[in-house]
């Protein structure tokens, strides 16, 4: 008679619960308890949640041995398992182009998937057969190097919350028609596309993350927006374009997201809103604006620092603040204009929540430094104010310093933190 | 006073009452419907657990509770060192736990128990398996035959993660294989003539297994026991096992 303390406690729990451990297992362990005892045989099976990536297979010089290895792999995982399937993930640099991929998407368009994520290598790059728009249960998208052409009847994915383009080549048109098909969208990343000129109209829509080179983009419908992370690489047709348009960016972009709550913005997404004509006062408050980060803004160019301005004067509730510079002070400027803080400065603005800020790469040119100076007089709650110069800039440092000793605080908890690399 | 203060009752299946807060009771999913859905006042039945377990998930979920709403000042890493030391329990607890966390619905617990398990599964040999959870195999031979059969694909190399298979090279280029991976197992082939220096070449690398598969068993560097597997293929590999340092 066994003891009580050496009792099997494991092979009869739950299926449910035997899922959930063995979720998290590599799939090769899970698959490999089939050897356990007979219970244990089938118990893998019928595992909803499917991920396949390198570690699946031997590792080998050959290149052909772990593409084969790994299609073996999957096709063998597809055939013995029973039930449906609600999440398939498959990860790996050695499968581009590969007719086997073709018919494991067919396989599950079958078997009720919910969660795709299809990250193939580079080489070319595979292109999505029509049975994925067939998946009507899919609830999460994400397709790294794919080539992605719906047909024309397809209307979109009405259960679809969350999507993740990463090199992509899929026309615009398509996109827009795509996002708008997808009613319950909440999550939206579109990165690397080319040139991409795009209108985004999507009701639910929650978090945004763009990062690429984007002609232009407009956020038409979008009032649930909680937060958003932009990147957009400028290239020299981008910038011309930009330079002749006259449509204002900021408006265009920000002027639909009451409920936005984080703002991410690095590369050129300050010089984007910039362009266009200014729109003075705003007339929407991002009363739910707390965290906002500006990357590579451009001190020495008056809409961006307007931009930012008229940025958080009209966002009461603003905790955080970053922002990193741009400035190149060797190319030395006229001088500077600096009764334009006058003039545009609200007189009555304060920062009542702000209790964090950072400036990085600060080169210590004249605007700069009166911004910094604006943000300590009006920041009556702030509590760290950390400022890094950029790493090109030693002798201008201690000039900063003397600078900032003067500037007034609101705030006297407030710390200055100068942080020398 | 306020609602942060009521408290609900909960009778465990060995007849204990206790009494907690509603923020710390309603962590699990159950308790806050039978609570939202029935008479706040009286006492919530929880059958299937007993009162030891029911003390270890309040202490789970007060920690929780008041790290979430920052009554204690306890950093993430901290939490995560605090978990890792709840679950640090006899089997028998863990799995109690299991069970109580999946009927109370207590999705963090749930998570964090079928983890620990998962850890205990992971990377091991089927038979260190059945030894850890008392698992009987109960295949006969030709059975379990037909498993490795069936899952040949799951079953043909030893490790699976990290593992590199060498065959047919020449001694530099092997090590310079060895050098550029990050696989902490090396499988020479059988039919791969080896110089010893190669080996232990490849032995001073940083943490790498080396696994030979020779015809011809033993020599006298060998330190742990030779192991003998028949993985259904027909032929018997023997299995060299060197550790080496750091």
């Amino acid at each position: 008679m066994d003891d009580v303390m050496s009792r099997d406690l494991i092979s009869d729990l739950p299926q449910s619960i035997i899922e959930s451990i063995l979720t998290r297992l590599p799939i090769r362990d899970a698959v490999r308890t089939s050897i356990l005892s007979s219970k244990w045989r089938y118990k893998w099976a019928t595992l909803t949640q499917l991920v396949f990536d390198e570690k699946c297979v031997i590792l080998s010089n050959d290149r052909c041995k772990v593409e084969d290895g790994l299609v073996n792999f999957i096709t063998r995982t597809l055939f013995l398992h029973q039930g449906p399937i609600h999440k398939f993930q498959l990860t790996t640099t050695h499968l581009q182009c590969c007719p086997d991929i073709d018919q494991w998407l067919l396989f599950l368009s079958r078997n009720d998937i919910k969660e795709l994520v299809l990250e193939l290598g580079e080489g070319e790059w595979f292109r999505v057969p029509s049975c994925l728009f067939n998946c009507k249960k899919l609830t999460r998208l994400d397709l790294f190097r794919c080539e992605f052409d719906p047909p024309p009847s397809f209307k979109g994915f009405l259960c679809l919350k969350s999507l993740n383009l990463h090199q992509v080549l899929v026309s615009p048109e398509a996109i827009e028609s795509l996002i708008s098909g997808c009613p319950l969208l909440e999550s939206l990343a579109l990165s690397y596309f080319d040139s991409l000129a795009l209108t985004i109209r999507a009701p639910n829509l929650k978090f945004l993350c763009l990062e690429g080179e984007f002609k232009d983009i407009c956020l038409e419908n979008t009032p649930l927006l909680v937060a958003m992370s932009v990147a957009m690489y400028m290239t020299d047709d981008i910038a011309e374009h930009f330079e002749q348009s006259s449509t204002c960016n900021f408006t265009r972009f920000l002027g639909g997201v009451p409920r936005l709550e984080r703002l991410i913005g690095h590369i050129y997404f300050t010089k984007f809103l910039s362009i266009g004509d200014d729109v003075g006062r705003l007339p929407i408050t991002y009363a739910h604006l707390k965290v906002v980060e500006l990357n590579q803004v451009s001190f020495e160019d008056m809409k961006e620092i307007l931009v930012v301005l008229r940025l958080i004067t009209n966002s009461p509730n603003l905790r955080e603040l970053q922002i990193s510079g741009s400035s190149n002070t060797l190319a030395a400027i006229d001088a500077p204009d600096l009764d334009f803080w006058e003039d545009e400065c609200p007189s009555n603005c304060t920062f009542k929540q702000l209790r964090v800020v950072r400036m990085t790469d600060m080169s210590g040119v004249p605007h700069e430094m009166e911004f910094i100076k604006f943000l300590l007089a009006n920041s009556p709650a702030l509590e760290t104010m950390s400022i890094s110069p950029c790493v090109y800039v030693m002798d201008g440092r201690l000039n900063m310093l003397i600078e900032l000793l003067r500037f007034r605080r609101a705030s006297a908890q407030a710390e200055i933190l100068f942080i020398q690399d | 006073m306020g609602s942060t203060s009521t408290k609900i009752k909960l009778r465990t299946s060995d007849q204990k009452v206790f009494e907690v807060e509603k923020a710390v009771a309603v962590q699990s999913q159950t308790i806050k419907y039978i609570y939202e859905n029935g008479c706040p006042d009286s006492v919530i039945h929880v059958h299937s657990v007993s009162g030891d377990i029911l003390s270890k998930i309040l202490d789970y979920c007060k920690k929780h509770v008041n790290s979430a709403a920052g009554k204690e000042d306890i950093s993430p890493e901290e939490l995560y060192e605090w978990d890792a030391n709840f679950v640090k329990v006899d089997q028998n607890t863990l799995f109690d736990l299991i069970l109580a966390a999946n009927c109370l619905k207590i999705e963090s617990l749930l998570d964090l128990t079928c983890q620990t398990v998962a850890n205990m599964i992971k990377g091991k040999r089927p038979e260190e398996i059945r030894t850890t959870f008392n698992i009987k195999n109960d295949y006969t031979i030709e059975a379990e035959e037909a498993v490795r059969r069936e899952n040949k694909w799951a079953f043909d190399m030893l490790g699976g993660v990290g593992t590199m298979v060498i065959e047919e090279l020449a001694d530099d280029t092997m090590s310079k294989c060895v050098t550029n991976t990050k696989s902490r197992v090396c499988v020479i082939a059988a039919n791969q003539i080896v110089m010893m220096r190669s080996i232990s070449k490849l032995a001073n690398k940083k943490s790498i297994d080396v696994y030979k598969q020779p015809q011809n068993p033993t020599t006298p560097r060998i330190k742990e026991s030779v192991k003998q597997r028949n993985v259904g293929t027909g032929f018997i590999e023997l299995f060299f096992h060197f550790k080496c340092k750091m």
